[in-house]
């Protein structure tokens, strides 16, 4: 049974629908009650899957993380944590509105490592078990805009490399996918001439890597030689971009 | 403006008074679903299944699932929808606002019979689940209400026991659509399907010569994994990549002739899947794809029986004096109940598919006339000229529809260019 935070859109639907076609039983947490009860009615009657809604705003206390404990236990533990949560903001833009920072650095890491916390001792005692976290290739460096989302998204980063570090050598596998556009509601409006990724052949990939220690992944693939050029870009020319 | 939202919330967002108007899978001949000035709710990823309950035959979905994916789900318990339109990627949504018919509608009706209730959302009265009683009146102006109601966000549908997968084909030669008129309706019964197709090519000597089809459901095991077997889908930019309309004069009579001929040779009994019998067009969109980019102008009219024989001999001689582009006639039988703006009631269903050109907007003005000459009623969903006199000539019930279409909502927020042609 897998658990996919941030389910009920975008990326998330799609890895609700992959894992749960493969049958998978599934959690899904998200904060739009009316969209997660339609997805888990739909996935139960297409897929014949057990899929167990918690409505929850993870960005607002731990008190979900109870009901998914709870859920858990009496389907037979977990096999693994998806976390294709996040949000960003149009005024993250360093006017440095302290609450809009608070709520995406919540929402977009503090409330994963929270979730990984509490459940990382639990998946070290399965056989075997899998994390997986996005982040996202506007954290490759810091720019004017989607300040406080890049930091977060660099933090989670950090915060799965040391992950995995320490899962050496235990059952559970912990991978990163850094996503570049995708084609979900988070990139909508933006006008692009990059081609943007789609969720149902990540969500493909992502299934098919499980329990396999495939570390960081870029999707698509062309953003890595991309992220490698924007990291070695030097100072006098990254500061005449605008992106 | 174009909006793909994919959460609830994102539906109810405050868009102010703007204009809008939903779509589904955008497949219908008319503009039903933009406009100018409207903001275009593409509901796409509004396909979920929310409630089947096999034992009552009843499945609750929202408003983008598609006829092809309600097919594979509901064959799992040997069910399926008793009114099936001609392609599989319509949605639900889409077949309620145009209230669509199948292949034997003097059968099964149209689509408002497998309706049960539906969810609405409109800015002024917020989400609605419309029963056929409550709130009154507003079931029948939403079923065949061409979206302008509100947002359709799910329905709740009646199935029917699928006793197989396969079905039985007779064919039976006529000479014309006039010998045809009875056929069509003596041979749909309790068939699953009955129809004629003619050779509309503006020629004089054979002219209207064609087939009776009949399909009968062969009673056997229905097989969920195949019912819907791979097909590729008909998107609106691959429908005109072709520049140019490969239907003229001369490529009309010669497909027509080798599809007749083609037809002719085939013995008279043949067998087929359940979905290439009810999705003829579905692994065959070459037929659409040839309109290219000048497109397919589709007539359809419902004629009393007691006007069929003058409208069909009369829509021979303007199709021969005009020497219109048509590439094929169809008849059906019809049976129902008109209301409102619903392609509806008793008679015979007459339709003509043609390459859009001028001559066949002036064969069409024709047609209108003759249409309203015989008491008949066009197609508003298949025909995106038809202008308004004659759909207020022909609906007595237009004037009734836009009155309660206004007290229901005063602004009216929910417009396309549909809406807006024939001033709904």
């Amino acid at each position: 049974m897998y658990v996919i935070v941030g389910a009920s859109a975008g990326v998330g639907r799609a890895l609700a629908a992959r894992f749960a076609s493969a049958g998978h039983n599934l959690i899904l947490v998200s904060s739009d009650e009316r969209d997660l009860r339609a997805m888990t009615a739909d996935l139960e009657i297409r897929y014949g899957v057990r899929a167990y809604p918690v409505a929850a705003d993870v960005s607002d206390g731990d008190s979900y993380l109870d009901r998914i404990a709870t859920a858990a236990n009496e389907m037979g533990g977990i096999d693994g944590l998806l976390f294709p949560v996040g949000a960003v903001a149009a005024t993250d833009d360093c006017s440095f509105d302290p609450d809009r920072v608070t709520w995406l650095t919540r929402l977009n890491y503090e409330s994963i490592v929270r979730a990984v916390t509490r459940f990382l001792p639990d998946l070290m005692t399965r056989p075997r078990a899998t994390l997986v976290a996005f982040g996202s290739v506007a954290a490759v460096r810091g720019r004017r805009r989607n300040v406080a989302y890049s930091a977060a998204k660099r933090a989670l980063q950090s915060f799965f490399e040391s992950l995995r570090h320490v899962s050496v050598g235990s059952s559970v596998t912990v991978q990163f996918y850094v996503l570049g556009y995708m084609d979900t509601a988070l990139a909508r409006g933006l006008r692009t001439s990059i081609p943007k990724g789609n969720p149902e052949v990540l969500s493909a990939r992502v299934l098919q890597n499980l329990g396999r220690d495939v570390g960081v992944v870029y999707f698509p693939s062309f953003w890595r030689p991309v992220a490698a050029a924007l990291r070695h870009t030097p100072w006098w020319l990254f500061k005449r971009m605008s992106f | 403006m174009y909006e793909r939202p994919d959460r609830y919330r994102l539906i109810q967002a405050d868009l102010s008074r703007r204009s809008r108007i939903a779509r589904g899978g955008g497949y219908s001949y008319a503009a039903a679903s933009f406009g100018a000035g409207s903001v275009v709710q593409d509901l796409g990823r509004f396909n979920r299944l929310l409630r089947f309950d096999p034992t009552a035959r009843i499945i609750e979905v929202e408003a983008a699932v598609t006829l092809a994916d309600l097919l594979t789900v509901t064959s799992r318990a040997g069910l399926c929808l008793p009114v099936q339109p001609g392609y599989p990627a319509i949605t639900i949504g889409g077949c309620i606002a145009a209230n669509v018919h199948g292949k034997n509608p003097s059968r099964e009706g149209t689509f408002v019979g497998s309706l049960v209730d539906l969810t609405l959302f409109h800015p002024d009265h917020g989400v609605i689940r419309v029963t056929r009683e409550n709130p009154p009146g507003l079931f029948d102006l939403t079923c065949g209400g061409y979206g302008l109601t509100g947002v359709i966000l799910a329905a709740t549908l009646r199935l029917e026991p699928l006793a197989g997968d396969r079905v039985s084909i007779r064919r039976v030669r006529v000479g014309d659509p006039l010998e045809a008129i009875a056929l069509a309706r003596d041979l749909a019964g309790d068939s699953l399907f009955a129809y004629t197709w003619h050779d509309a090519a503006p020629r004089g000597r054979s002219f209207g010569r064609g087939f009776a089809y009949h399909g009968l459901l062969k009673s056997g095991p229905v097989d969920p994994n195949t019912v819907v077997p791979p097909y590729r889908v008909l998107t609106p930019a691959a429908r005109a990549r072709l520049p140019f309309s490969l239907w003229q004069s001369l490529t009309i009579r010669a497909f027509t002739s080798a599809f007749w001929h083609a037809e002719a040779s085939r013995p008279e009994v043949t067998e087929t899947t359940l979905f290439d019998a009810i999705f003829p067009f579905a692994r065959r969109s070459v037929y659409f794809r040839l309109f290219g980019r000048p497109g397919l102008a589709e007539y359809q009219a419902l004629v009393p029986h007691g006007g069929t024989e003058t409208f069909l001999r009369k829509l021979r001689q303007l199709i021969l004096s005009t020497r219109a582009p048509s590439v094929m006639l169809s008849l059906k039988a019809f049976k129902g109940a008109p209301r409102l703006l619903r392609f509806d009631g008793d008679g015979t269903c007459v339709t003509l598919d043609l390459q859009r050109s001028a001559a066949t907007l002036d064969l069409l003005r024709r047609i209108d006339d003759l249409t309203i000459a015989v008491g008949g009623i066009p197609n508003i969903i298949k025909d995106s000229r038809l202008p308004k006199p004659v759909v207020q000539a022909c609906y007595p019930e237009y004037e009734r529809f836009r009155q309660e279409l206004r007290a229901f909502d005063a602004q009216r927020i929910f417009k396309s260019e549909l809406s807006e042609r024939l001033e709904l």
